[in-house]
């Protein structure tokens, strides 16, 4: 094996040894969801299947379809909402996974999945496994679990599972981009998946520009060294921009005028500066460190004991950090470069920016959105942080560079 | 000047920035790390109700007397919560016909003053299993012939709710690791209204493991009796005790459920 081969054989294993630390950096912040008890809606949802099988004598599939297409009218007639995929796997979780000790290893196992599910993504943009692995040691270090309203904690996993859907459709039209002669199936799919997201929640419609953004980018990266469909990128692009239209005017057209009674936390419309000031309070919410403000606040060390949990996790993730910079002096095999950084940057700030914007046009929510509160949305704004941050890490990194390479070429010359 | 030095220069100036970024994000990584622990460690705040009541529910005599299709207006009822007929069901086998809060029946202002009888409490809790909005059949019932009816509809088709008993039934935490479980059956009587027959009432004590016992639990100012001490298996971090319950607890026969005081006594 020659000296190249050499130093690609050790970077690849280093790569991987580093994905790994990544993972278990993941799993080791992701401990308070394992340990948690029910939150929020979960106590009322975690009732159904008791309930149901008191109404109904016993608990089978017949049953359960009951349930859930009976709530599903009720939304839909009473609110004008449709987000019928959410109340399926919602009633299905807790069926399921009726012991609490087992939801709990469910929503651990879904949130894990949502990250990897993304870095799985950007793996794909960007061809390097570093990044790829540095975003989930990003996404460790800002995520934060809220006291009210905590998509990571409640909810039976609605938010990661919409986030799955999500990222799912964008690596299936990568795949689908790259055949020459791609399956009609596999279209159909992305669509399918895209349109079962928009039906888990609402704040998957707001993604589309962060989606469309990414296939886009995907496009200019690799159109000149890879073959990439363009008849079927087109496709893709009008389905996923049809059926977004065709849903958003169907819900606010048809159903929500024609609903028995849309309550006042549903009724839509922006206000100038009410809106504004909810959507940056919103937007704020996914800055690590806002939860209750408690970026500003001193940590009382005193108050965890030297084995605390805690503490191991915080050391576990200053290692990682630290070995991300220095791990980063090991080139992997990818095309690290300041247009790839770019498109990421903007599939970030897409997603970032988007989800402030469901809290901004509801009226209810105006007075009471205070600096630190937060709605469940701001999973998306995580998501969108931790690849904004690995964005501009890589631009700065590049930056550095470039800066000593001339230091160099300037050194030799003297 | 060497390349080796001119390499080592770039390492340790790149090392002392980046270190230096590691830093700053230091702070906020630990602060959002115990934040979590704790809003993850305050969401066990109903853990030891939730043990109590599961207790409670595992003394199958406790509720010896009531049967299916009986109902509980109980001021602890939460469909929200544990405390529901479903979970009832899961845990004792009994299927109640409903369990409803007294201010699901009766007004506010009623349940106010003391000096308003309580109106007629089954033709309430019937009208109630009536107007509850009939579920669709969402699948062919013809393919699936044995499946069971649905027990709202039952009651409302049999009016079962007029002629099977009501049961008052209250779950309190009354103190430090101390919660009190209140059944008795209700009776109507133009004269009093709605009440608790009090030589049906019984009363059961649940203390956990780190709750004291030398004190006893009273009921308007009745003493539980001194009793052999349960003691059950508990998954949780608590175990829990068990005092026994007693009937004809009461001199008064017929009790104002609004009238019903509780709390620790000495025995």
């Amino acid at each position: 094996m020659n000296l190249i081969s050499r130093v690609h054989s050790r970077n690849n294993k280093l790569s991987i040894a580093y994905l790994i630390l990544s993972i278990t950096s993941l799993y080791l912040v992701f401990q308070p969801i394992l340990n948690s008890s029910y939150v929020g809606d979960d106590w009322p949802n975690s009732q159904t299947p008791d309930l149901n099988r008191w109404r109904f004598g016993e608990k089978n599939l017949i049953n359960l379809w009951s349930e859930i297409a009976f709530w599903n009218e009720q939304w839909f007639r009473g609110q004008g909402r449709i987000y019928s995929v959410q109340f399926i796997e919602n009633r299905l979780i807790f069926y399921i996974f009726e012991d609490p000790k087992l939801y709990k290893i469910f929503q651990f196992s879904i949130n894990l999945f949502a990250v990897l599910v993304c870095a799985f993504l950007i793996y794909k943009i960007t061809k390097s496994l570093n990044i790829s692995s540095l975003f989930i040691v990003m996404f460790a270090a800002v995520f934060q679990i809220r006291p009210d309203f905590d998509p990571h904690l409640a909810f039976g996993g609605m938010l990661p599972s919409m986030m799955i859907k999500i990222f799912l459709t964008i690596i299936l039209t990568i795949y689908y981009l790259e055949r020459k002669k791609p399956r009609k199936f596999i279209g159909f799919l992305i669509i399918f998946v895209w349109v079962s997201a928009m039906f888990t929640y609402e704040y998957s419609w707001l993604c589309l520009p962060a989606v469309t953004a990414i296939i886009v980018g995907y496009n200019y990266l690799n159109s000149s060294v890879l073959f990439i469909n363009k008849t079927s990128l087109k496709q893709i692009l009008i389905g996923l921009i049809s059926s977004t239209i065709l849903i958003a005017l169907s819900v606010f057209g048809i159903f929500k005028p024609r609903a028995a009674g849309v309550s006042e936390v549903y009724n839509f419309r922006f206000a100038f500066p009410e809106s504004l000031t909810t959507y940056v309070k919103q937007t704020y919410a996914a800055v690590p460190g806002s939860v209750d403000n408690i970026m500003f606040t001193p940590v009382e060390f005193n108050n965890y004991p030297i084995f605390n949990r805690s503490i191991f996790v915080i050391g576990m993730l200053f290692i990682l950090l630290f070995s991300v910079f220095l791990e980063t002096f090991i080139q992997d095999n990818d095309r690290r470069n300041i247009k790839t950084l770019t498109v990421l940057l903007i599939f970030g700030f897409l997603l970032f920016t988007s989800f402030g914007l469901i809290i901004a046009g509801q009226p209810v929510w105006w007075g009471k959105f205070t600096f630190g509160s937060s709605y469940l949305g701001v999973y998306v704004g995580e998501f969108g942080l931790a690849i904004i941050l690995i964005s501009l890490y890589g631009m700065a990194f590049l930056g550095l560079k470039y800066l000593m390479k001339k230091l160099q070429i300037k050194m030799n010359k003297i | 000047m060497s390349k080796r030095y001119l390499i080592i220069v770039q390492i340790v100036s790149l090392l002392v920035v980046l270190i230096f970024l590691t830093g700053i994000f230091f702070k906020e990584i630990i602060s959002i790390q115990f934040n979590n622990q704790g809003i993850s460690d305050g969401s066990h705040a109903r853990d030891e109700s939730v043990s109590a009541w599961n207790a409670i529910l595992s003394q199958r005599d406790f509720f010896e007397e009531v049967e299916s299709l009986d109902s509980f207006i109980s001021p602890s009822n939460e469909d929200a919560y544990e405390r529901n007929s479903g979970d009832f069901f899961e845990k004792t086998g009994i299927r109640l016909g409903l369990s409803l809060r007294p201010v699901d029946l009766w007004s506010i202002d009623c349940l106010d003053d003391s000096k308003c009888p309580l109106p007629e409490f089954k033709t309430l809790l019937q009208d109630v299993a009536d107007s509850r909005i009939k579920r669709r059949v969402y699948f062919p019932r013809s393919l699936f012939l044995n499946n069971p009816k649905d027990w709202i509809d039952y009651q409302s088709e049999n009016k079962t709710l007029l002629t099977s008993d009501t049961w008052y039934f209250n779950f309190v935490p009354i103190g430090a690791g101390v919660h009190l479980a209140i059944l008795g059956l209700l009776q109507y009587d133009d004269s009093t209204g709605t009440v608790v027959d009090g030589n049906t009432l019984k009363g059961m004590a649940i203390y956990a493991n780190y709750a004291d016992t030398s004190k006893s639990v009273q009921i308007n100012n009745v003493c539980l009796p001194q009793s052999q001490i349960i003691e059950l298996e508990s998954k949780s971090l608590q175990g829990w005790k068990i005092r026994q319950w007693s009937k004809e607890l009461l001199t008064s026969d017929l009790l104002d459920m609004r009238k019903l005081e509780w709390g620790f006594c000495d025995q």
